[in-house]
């Protein structure tokens, strides 16, 4: 939805740095920018210094931006990259064998999107950084590796290794 | 109200439902509807405020840039007249003064008194005068070389003298040794090119001088099969 209410004419306004396009924008796309980097850090503040950071390098390097129809995908970029280089200290990665968490637990339970966001948050911090790249803003391993400055292997069994604990802790939060 | 048949559903629906419980597909469906959430109020405020603040950097960055880079440009400007400067000293007051000679241009102070007094003018009206005492005083000594003379020779006995030269035994070279061996060979029983060589003979056989390349060692023997 939010795609299609950015025109091109609010990005040219953007780039002429009109203040009253930059509040535009701003309103169409904070949520999406701010709950990415509470999801990735799962704390409000550092998740509003990110936000911050995000828009003023977002106004001030529009103009460079080749594509304005790739608006929205540049932005989430830039609020991943700010998540990670804001919270890279709380990252640790465990290579963890991906045979081991391959193997499936029986789930015969039904879950909606707010119990699993709930799960996602409670997720440690290296695993969540994996997952919430990886699976839910579709980044492949190979780039996600990089942006975590992890190996390929590492940025996989992490994903797995996510998956599991969200089974379990969403089974947790059926059974509360 | 008439009761409706009641149809049975396909036996294999609780599986198909189980299926659906699968946790990968649920995730897959409930991924992209996450809740989002909204940031305070006040987060316009403080992103307007440093993008005013980054605004105001850059130009005062460039203020003192640019004065930085004039600076720069200035101290080089006059670090290279004051290198220049010394060195056209050197050149004006050389160690040999050429000495001119005012006679020819010499003009008597009445033949001209347009040109002196524009001249006298001119000095007075020039931004300093040069004193007296700092007036350069040319010198038109002459250095007088020291007569230089050529011992003189009794030609006269030298006419009865004949020039002999000595004369050297000059012996008649003899041709160069060489322990290298050169055969050419047009045969067809040894093919190919040999190349015989004295290295690695003792050195009695080399004789005193080691050299490789000396003509009076080695043996070369080259032979080529036609």
């Amino acid at each position: 939805m939010e795609k299609e209410r950015i025109d091109l004419r609010l990005i040219e306004l953007v780039i002429a740095q009109d203040r009253k396009a930059q509040f535009q924008l701003f309103e169409l796309t904070k949520r999406m920018v701010y709950s990415m980097a509470f999801r990735i850090l799962n704390d409000e503040d550092t998740a509003h210094d990110v936000l911050q950071d995000t828009y003023v390098k977002v106004f001030q390097e529009i103009r460079n931006l080749k594509h304005p129809e790739a608006l929205i995908s540049w932005m989430k970029t830039i609020t991943v990259r700010k998540a990670i280089e804001k919270a890279k200290k709380q990252f640790q990665f465990e290579e963890l064998s991906v045979a081991e968490d391959q193997v499936e637990d029986h789930f015969e339970s039904w879950f909606d999107a707010e119990l699993l966001d709930q799960a996602i948050r409670t997720l440690p911090p290296g695993s969540r950084a994996v997952f919430m790249l990886v699976a839910v803003e579709g980044y492949p391993h190979q780039e996600a590796s990089q942006m975590l400055g992890i190996s390929e292997s590492t940025s996989k069994s992490q994903l797995n290794y996510a998956k599991k604990l969200l089974k379990t802790r969403i089974k947790t939060l059926l059974q509360a | 109200m008439k009761k409706l048949p009641e149809h049975t559903p396909k036996a294999s629906t609780w599986e198909d439902l189980l299926k659906k419980a699968d946790f990968e597909s649920q995730l897959n469906n409930h991924l992209p509807s996450l809740p989002n959430f909204a940031p305070q109020d006040g987060a316009w405020e403080k992103i307007t405020a440093e993008l005013d603040r980054k605004k105001f950097i850059p130009i005062w960055v460039r203020w003192s840039a640019a004065a930085a880079v004039a600076g720069i440009f200035l101290a080089f400007l006059i670090s290279l007249n004051r290198s220049v400067d010394p060195m056209q000293d050197q050149e004006l007051l050389t160690d040999n003064p050429i000495e001119i000679d005012n006679s020819a241009v010499e003009v008597l102070p009445s033949d001209l008194p347009i040109v002196a007094d524009a001249f006298a003018e001119n000095t007075e009206n020039a931004p300093f005068q040069i004193s007296p005492k700092k007036k350069v005083k040319r010198t038109t000594e002459t250095i007088e070389a020291p007569k230089m003379g050529l011992p003189e020779i009794d030609l006269s006995l030298s006419k009865n003298l004949s020039l002999e030269i000595p004369e050297k035994q000059i012996q008649e070279s003899t041709p160069p040794k060489t322990l290298h061996q050169v055969s050419i060979s047009w045969s067809k029983i040894k093919p190919g090119l040999q190349v015989k060589t004295s290295f690695g003979r003792m050195g009695s056989e080399l004789g005193e001088k080691q050299q490789a390349s000396t003509h009076h060692l080695g043996q070369l023997t080259v032979e080529i099969d036609n």
